[in-house]
């Protein structure tokens, strides 16, 4: 909690909004304050008010990832980008947008059909933020398509924990002036810097959409349908859910031209037997899958590995989604086994199931993101399963853009 | 050319222990043709050359400099054309030449291990039995390291699908400036932290000796086809771009050669049967799906002649494709036959802008007397206006630089950067004030402050010798930038 | 070793060189560059030692001296320069330079010296290739070898060719005349080395040449290409040679060539007799450019076979030609041509090179013979006689199958297949 001077200084900050609400808990710590400065200047004027205070503050933006990341050593207040919403230039011409960061995913997505483009990001929930997204990296189902957000960012502004307003990149498509900070900043989880506003490359719309949707009786065959059809022209999203005793769901969804959606979808049918569904589906799924457990994990693997692994892991009571394509398995559970003393998170119980997926990471030469856990996993271990070699460059980075721990010390991998 | 008196006997005596004798070159007269890259108008010759074999060599190597205090420098092929490779001030070179190796390819989950000496197009050669190839592809593709396309995250003619090389390198082993070893990145893409992968791409060798790269390889699309717009004039070609870019096709490339060089190119080893009569030729490639690309290439045809192309030509076949690329690639070179020497400028600016950026720059080649062509890649707005001159003529290379900056400032003006695929170097390191201020290239410091905090790591590159830009230019900061209270 | 440049070839380097914009595509088609992953090594590094030279900024140094004579002069870099630049006249004038100012010295200079005098006068190499022949017969050439100095017999060994048995080293007959319809009269270039240890190449080229309708002339007075000289830095004597051939060929309009080292040095007499040589260089033709351009009579008999096809330098890269040789290949029925990955890289003879350069010269050898391991050929074919000798030893050291031989004697072979009467193939005395 902040003293009554703090809070005096941060509500007389001008173009910035300070609200005290019912506290918010986050890893533990409850946050009742919310910072939300309405202009990049007023941004500054916030982190440098709280640099100045010694204070720190969680960045959010929609609010769909704060869970992830490390415990944070101090977090005094939430400073929020909403007031920094907006598409501030949209060149119908060639398709690139500036937005500002607070601009709700939907409003961003909207404004680039009304131009006759597609925006390329996958909203990780409800009343996501594209500063949120990109802070977050969020990778979405349809990243086969549209690419990792580092892909599709052309340029950033942001305010760094040292208080200074930086720009990186451009507006234009191919860039090499300078640093590719945007690659440092996006993925920061708000750790560096606020993201104030983006350029972002659009794609064309699509002539068509097509979900499809296979089912497996077995895992190994999914896995390989899901890989099989991720390597299609027009695949911009092939995810593979395991839930419980059902079957195996394989979901690809087409985009693109008419002519190759259309072969595509044929050969599919053909290859998998897979029959066309709701367009709607593919976030359904998701949610259903990544919702409301208490551990959530988020495994990068090689296209190779995932039919050994997802046989691996079934054997758990465990939901997985797989994105063979893209290379990542979701892991969600909330027990460890079927034993009534097996249930998630008491005394050392999940010793042998963390043992197990360090094993796995270590075969697939990477390692994994535990994205949800309570707090008392967290304070055992590091949820970013970091080797050692970078940290010390990785301390250098923090002291250097935060030097004195206003955003969020501690939550970032190795606990910087 | 005589080497620095300071040279310490004791630091060729290190390199040497290092990596061998034969592989540490220190006589005068041989490091004199280390003394540039690819950009002749800045030299600086090294005080050694060393060539390691192995990661082990290379940090032997670094430790030895840091030992004798001396600042050093990787170094590819020297194709590089920002001044990347020079090593003044008594820098020694670490040519990675002799790291070649392909160490792995997986082509189950699309990825090569390489040394950074390997050249960009063997790989793909290496590659293409198993269906697959390494996607970037810069012009100097047949001689060109991947380490130099990492330092520089090079592009190429088909950036505009595939990207630059930062969106294809998953992985990368790092010689930090103390010698120790980092590894970042991996083969399934994961990183924890930050993405240090995405800042050492592009980082211009200034953080470290890039020893190793994971890549990721892609397939070789099903079919390709080439279209060849012929036209009157640059610009018409430039309003071509546009309305293809508008359509919401998405071709694999999209370039244009001006009718200068098209002479060059055609009076060369790699004439490709371009028309000589054309102002200009637009070459735009599709790939993908058989079934589709008929339509598509069918389209762009319609665009190109209603944006006023004479006529509209397909490549036959895969080797007049082949021919097509090889004239486009081999086009700088072929400048040589202009005149003696040949400044390749490298500038972006929005896509929808280039028509008119095209005129005004022909208008400075104009104005200031210069034989100035245009070969570049129009479907990413990347400019390569490429002067050619006598640098024996000092008023002639007077009137060059000017040119040069003038186009830059336009650039800038349109909304555009410095450069898009060949790196500030020392070519540009005073003229990135007119894209960044103060506090964007303080935050570039803090980054390289964090890997190299000595600056001992390819020293003078990016960075600004004079505040002179930023503080005087009026286009400073760029384009519309939000304005700070 | 500093020493005063001469004006003129410092003028002419400089003007060379100039050609030269630094792209560096040269890189990679350059053998030295790729073995030893030096710029020094490479034909930019090498140009811009030139140009230093010639603009007074470097003496003719050490580095200079060392990499003008480690140079293969293979002229890989012409075909992959965009700019035109004329490397292998430059790196001839380098030669010269560096020999004038006394600073090529050393066993490999002894041997340079040795052999160039050697091939310029025809008795003297007919008496040495005997005496060889006849040391080889009775088994002392081994115990010849051992007489000389270590240095030398390194290089020497396992590269010293089987002299041929005397009826093919006799001299050619000075006319020979069209089978069938004549369609027209060349004349032949026999060579030096070539006549000594390839004659039945020689023979083959008149046999083929006869069948296509050409009746062929052998000069009596002519000599040396002064190929080797002129690579070495000697452009006095290359002329003197080339002044020879030019008096000597003066009648023809067609000079056929089978070597393609000394086709290359013939075109380029130009460079050495500005005027009339140009006229006398545009006589010049390889025998399959020749045979391709005329048109081929197709072979009726069959070979079955599988032939790597393997680009002398001096063929591909100095006189341009590469597919007619193929398209040679391919006329020949039942011969199956297969591409090798390393076919447009030289095999590190090069003249006298693997000679004088024996270490870089097995590397480079070594390179080309892991690709025809890998495509293990019945047949490696190749025009040039230095190619021929080196591969053909290369072969052997490495146990592989695969024989050596000249494309025309496989033509020659497929012609004499046809021919179902026996002794119908016409004599040559």
């Amino acid at each position: 909690m902040m003293g009554q001077s703090a809070s005096h200084r941060l509500a007389g900050l001008e173009n910035c909004e300070l609200r005290e609400g019912t506290p918010l808990e986050i890893d533990g710590l409850e946050i009742a304050s919310v910072l939300a400065p309405q202009s990049p200047e007023a941004l500054v004027d916030a982190i440098l008010a709280l640099r100045a205070e010694g204070l720190a503050a969680l960045v959010v933006g929609g609010g769909n990832r704060l869970e992830v990341g490390n415990l944070a050593q101090r977090a005094d207040v939430l400073l929020s980008t909403r007031g920094l919403s907006g598409v501030h230039e949209l060149d119908a011409d060639e398709g690139i947008a500036r937005l500002g960061a607070g601009t709700p995913l939907a409003q961003a997505r909207a404004a680039a059909v009304e131009a006759g483009w597609e925006l390329p990001l996958d909203a990780p929930g409800p009343g996501a933020t594209l500063g949120g997204v990109l802070a977050a990296a969020a990778t979405g189902p349809r990243a086969l398509g549209y690419r990792q957000p580092r892909d599709v960012v052309l340029g950033l502004d942001v305010v760094l924990g040292s208080g200074d307003l930086t720009r990186c990149g451009g507006r234009v498509v191919k860039n090499v002036t300078g640093y590719d900070l945007a690659k440092l900043y996006i993925g920061s989880r708000g750790t560096l810097c606020v993201i104030a506003s983006a350029w972002i490359r659009l794609v064309p719309s699509p002539q068509r959409v097509l979900l499809l949707e296979a089912s497996s009786a077995d895992l190994g065959a999914a896995c390989r349908a899901g890989l099989r059809a991720s390597r299609f022209n027009s695949a911009r999203s092939c995810v593979v859910s395991f839930e419980g005793d059902a079957e195996p769901r394989v979901l690809v969804e087409l985009a693109g031209d008419e002519t190759t959606v259309v072969n595509d979808a044929d050969q599919l049918h053909a290859e998998l037997e897979t029959r066309t569904v709701e367009v709607a589906a593919l976030d359904a799924v998701r949610a259903r899958s990544l919702g409301g457990h208490r551990l959530a994990v988020r495994l990068p693997l090689l296209p190779s590995r995932f039919e050994a692994v997802v046989e691996r892991l079934s054997s758990h009571p465990c939901s997985l989604l797989a994105y063979p394509g893209l290379g990542y398995l979701h892991v969600a559970l909330d027990r460890v086994g079927d034993a009534p003393g097996d249930e998630f998170g008491e005394g050392d119980s999940m010793a042998p199931w963390f043992e197990m997926m360090d094993e796995i990471a270590r075969e697939a030469r990477g390692g994994y993101v535990v994205e949800r856990a309570p707090v008392d996993l967290k304070q055992q271990r590091d949820v970013f399963s970091t080797s050692s070699s970078p940290l010390p460059v990785l301390k250098a980075i923090k002291q250097r853009f935060d030097p004195d721990g206003v955003l969020a010390p501690g939550r970032s991998a190795g606990r910087i | 050319m005589a080497a620095s008196p300071t040279v310490s006997a004791d630091l060729i005596a290190g390199l040497e222990a290092a990596v061998g004798r034969e592989a540490c070159l220190s006589r005068p007269d041989e490091l004199f043709v280390y003394e540039c890259d690819a950009l002749t108008l800045h030299t600086g010759p090294p005080v050694a050359v060393v060539l390691p074999q192995d990661t082990a060599q290379v940090q032997r190597v670094v430790r030895t400099c840091r030992a004798h205090g001396a600042p050093f420098v990787p170094r590819g092929a020297g194709t590089g054309l920002s001044g990347g490779a020079t090593a003044p001030d008594g820098a020694v070179v670490i040519e990675c030449s002799r790291m070649n190796r392909i160490l792995e390819v997986n082509a189950e989950d699309r990825y090569a291990v390489v040394e950074p000496g390997v050249v960009n197009a063997r790989l793909s050669e290496a590659v293409e039995s198993l269906g697959l190839f390494y996607a970037p592809d810069p012009s100097s593709q047949q001689a060109c390291t991947i380490g130099g396309n990492i330092a520089e995250n090079s592009g190429g003619p088909h950036t505009l699908k595939y990207g630059t090389t930062t969106n294809h390198v998953l992985a990368v082993s790092l010689v930090l400036p103390d010698g120790e070893l980092l590894e970042l990145g991996s083969p399934c893409g994961w990183s924890p932290g930050h993405d240090l992968v995405g800042a050492v791409v592009g980082s211009e060798g200034t953080l470290g000796v890039v020893t190793r790269a994971i890549v990721r390889l892609t397939p070789i699309p099903e079919q390709v086809e080439t279209v060849l717009g012929i036209f009157p004039d640059v610009v018409k070609a430039c309003r071509a771009v546009g309305s293809i870019i508008r359509s919401g096709l998405v071709p694999s490339a999209l370039e244009i050669l001006d009718q200068r060089t098209i002479h060059a190119v055609e009076d060369s080893v790699y004439a490709a049967g371009l028309p000589r009569d054309a102002g200009a030729v637009l070459i735009a490639e599709l790939d993908g799906a058989a079934s589709a690309l008929v339509p598509q290439a069918e389209q762009v045809q319609r665009l190109a002649e209603s944006a006023g192309a004479l006529r509209v030509e397909r490549a036959r076949d895969a080797e007049e494709r082949q021919r097509f690329w090889k004239a486009r690639k081999g086009a700088f070179g072929a400048m040589g036959r202009l005149a003696p020497d040949l400044y390749v400028h490298d500038a972006v600016v929005p896509r929808s802008k280039l028509p008119e950026v095209l005129a005004e720059v022909c208008a400075i080649g104009d104005r200031h007397g210069l034989t100035l062509s245009n070969v570049f890649h129009a479907g990413d707005g990347n400019l390569h206006p490429n002067i050619s001159f006598d640098r024996r003529d000092e008023d002639e290379r007077a009137r060059v630089l000017l040119a040069g900056q003038e186009i830059l400032e336009l650039c800038v003006r349109m909304g555009g950067v410095i450069t898009g695929e060949h790196g500030v170097g020392t070519e540009k390191r005073d003229f990135i004030g007119l894209v960044f201020g103060e506090s964007d290239l303080e935050a570039m410091k803090h980054l390289r402050a964090a890997f190299d905090p000595d600056r001992v790591c390819n020293p003078g590159k990016i960075f600004p010798t004079t505040r002179f830009c930023v503080e005087s230019n009026p286009h400073a900061r760029g384009y519309d930038r939000v304005p700070l209270g | 070793m500093s020493v005063e440049l001469d004006q003129q070839v410092g003028n002419s380097l400089y003007e060379k060189s100039l050609d030269c914009v630094h792209c560096g595509l040269c890189l990679t088609s350059c053998p030295t560059y790729l073995e030893t992953g030096r710029e020094t090594s490479s034909p930019r590094g090498r140009i811009y030692l030139m140009r230093g030279v010639a603009e007074g900024r470097l003496s003719v140094s050490e580095t200079l001296s060392e990499e003008a004579f480690l140079c293969l002069g293979c002229r890989a870099c012409e075909t992959a320069c965009p700019s035109g630049v004329r490397y292998g006249e430059m790196l001839e004038e380098t030669r010269a330079l560096v020999v004038g100012a006394g600073a090529r010295r050393g066993p490999s200079a002894v041997l340079e010296r040795w052999g160039l005098r050697l091939v310029a006068s025809p008795r003297a190499l007919h008496a040495a290739v005997a005496l060889l022949g006849g040391l080889q017969r009775l088994g002392l050439d081994r115990l010849g070898l051992q007489l000389l100095p270590a240095s030398l017999r390194a290089r020497l060994g396992g590269l010293v060719p089987v002299v041929p048995p005397a009826a093919e080293r006799k001299p050619l007959p000075e006319w020979f005349p069209a089978e069938g319809v004549r369609r027209g009269r060349v004349a032949l270039l026999s060579g030096c080395v070539m006549s000594e240890l390839f004659g039945s190449v020689h023979r083959a080229t008149l046999r083929v040449l006869a069948r296509n309708g050409f009746e062929v002339l052998v000069p009596r007075t002519q000599g040396c290409c002064g190929a080797l000289h002129a690579h070495s830095g000697d452009d006095a004597r290359a002329a003197e040679l080339a002044r020879v051939n030019l008096q000597a060929f003066a009648e023809v309009d067609t000079i056929v060539v089978n070597s393609a080292g000394c086709g290359a040095a013939m075109r380029d007499a130009g460079h050495w007799l500005p005027g009339e040589g140009e006229a006398f260089a545009a006589k010049v033709r390889d025998i399959a450019e020749f045979l391709d351009d005329v048109g081929i009579i197709q072979p009726k008999g069959r070979l079955e076979a599988t032939v790597c096809y393997d680009d002398p330098c001096h063929l591909l890269h100095g006189q341009g030609v590469g597919p007619a040789v193929r398209r040679l290949l391919e006329a020949i029925p039942g011969l199956e041509l297969l591409a090798h990955r390393e076919a447009d890289r030289c095999c590190g003879a090069a003249g006298i090179y693997n000679l004088t350069q024996p270490e870089m010269s097995a590397a480079v050898l070594a390179r080309k013979l892991d690709a025809l391991a890998e495509t293990d050929p019945d047949i490696v074919a190749t025009g040039n006689p230095g190619c021929l000798m080196q591969i053909a030893a290369g072969l052997t050291a490495r146990g592989l199958r695969a024989r050596a031989v000249h494309p025309i004697e496989l033509l020659d072979e497929a012609y004499g297949r046809a021919d179902e009467a026996p002794g119908t193939q016409p004599a040559i005395p």
